[in-house]
């Protein structure tokens, strides 16, 4: 990956997010930024811990006017930013309600009910339904590893994944494939099988999913539904604790 | 482009709907399944169920692309359409129900059973003027 940077960039400044000025070091992006300042700008594909990836869209914010993903592009001197406005909020939503439609998301019998990123942030946004018909596509479940189960109705994409494995596990575990609506994702290994893939339980790529894809089993409903992390505390109220 | 007066232009735009929806790669929310729902719009007109609803659906998700795709391909994916809406709209309410048509389903009117059932009349029972 090139290691590319604005002249701008290079050097600390401030730049104002809904009117607040907001400081940022060397090479952070708006998100990194704002996050570390405290400020909330609903993401689903980014975390802290890893490189951006950009394809969630949910961090979309305008800067100077123009539309641009918050964790893509890099803070300069003097950006008026606009993050919490009525018309974002709205596209948000719609883009949420995108990604429960091409999958399956049924949250009251999920494990992830409580813990889930996507559940959360449609809750913080005040979604309060599908808009669109839903697509019910037809994914498998891997079951077949045995501490850990893949369970794609839920996969949303993000990669995060795909970035745990490669840049912390070195391990290349997962991938994503094919193109359009079609998009998935893969496990690389000879049968595709997690079982036949060098995932461990105790890997960041078991621990990193936003949603209920990657499941460690046995370990079901250990921490009551009422009691979970963004049913104590909304999502935009848990910044300083980074993505999940 | 330059197209004859046998096209129908609703099954160009239908057609374009199709490519920018098979040549999306899939990377963000908006564009992979901006596209796909456009398909499914065009295909639901073109089988005549269509509502002006549906064309409505159609201008939004032009709006969303337009504004949050990744790049490019996403963004321009709904031109065909926003050109031949605004110029060939005649093209696109043939494939309508009815001009007329709107969907039917009245939220507050569903919520009427559930008052009757259990006896509410409140305003937090009525949808406009739940807080």
């Amino acid at each position: 990956m090139t290691n590319y940077h604005r002249i701008d960039a290079l050097s600390p400044g401030t730049f104002s997010l809904d009117g607040e000025e907001v400081e940022f070091g060397p090479g952070d992006s708006i998100l990194q930024a704002a996050t570390r300042a405290g400020h909330y700008i609903p993401h689903l594909c980014w975390h802290p811990d890893f490189g951006a990836q950009g394809s969630c869209r949910l961090c979309t914010v305008r800067i100077n006017g123009r539309s641009g993903a918050a964790c893509t592009v890099h803070a300069a001197s003097g950006q008026e930013v606009e993050s919490n406005t009525d018309e974002l909020n709205a596209q948000r939503k719609t883009l949420l309600q995108m990604l429960f439609i091409e999958g399956n998301h049924f949250c009251p019998s999920c494990e992830k009910s409580g813990n889930c990123r996507l559940q959360a942030t449609a809750y913080d946004l005040g979604l309060e339904g599908p808009h669109f018909e839903e697509f019910y596509p037809d994914r498998p479940v891997d079951a077949s590893h045995p501490d850990l189960m893949l369970d794609l109705n839920r996969c949303i994409l993000c990669s995060l994944c795909v970035r745990a494995s490669q840049e912390v596990d070195h391990k290349d575990v997962f991938a994503i494939g094919g193109h359009g609506i079609k998009t998935h994702l893969l496990v690389n290994s000879p049968s595709g099988k997690l079982k036949d893939s060098a995932l461990l339980p105790g890997d960041r790529a078991a621990h990193v999913c936003p949603v209920g894809a990657i499941l460690h089993k046995r370990q079901g409903f250990a921490i009551p539904i009422g009691q979970r992390r963004f049913d104590v505390k909304p999502v935009s109220e848990q910044v300083e604790e980074g993505a999940s | 482009m330059v197209f004859d007066r046998s096209r129908d232009m609703f099954e160009v735009a239908r057609n374009f709907a199709q490519f920018f929806a098979h040549e999306s790669c899939g990377f963000c929310t908006p564009c992979r399944v901006g596209t796909e729902l456009v398909v499914r719009r065009m295909n639901k007109l073109s089988k005549g169920y269509g509502s002006s609803e549906d064309v409505q659906v159609l201008y939004e998700l032009d709006k969303l692309m337009h504004g949050a795709t990744h790049c490019g391909l996403g963004a321009a994916a709904c031109n065909p359409l926003r050109d031949t809406i605004a110029k060939f709209r005649p093209a696109y309410e043939q494939h309508l129900k009815s001009l007329h048509f709107a969907p039917g389903f009245d939220m507050d009117a569903e919520l009427s059973q559930a008052r009757l059932a259990t006896g509410r009349d409140d305003s937090g029972a009525h949808l406009e003027t739940l807080a």
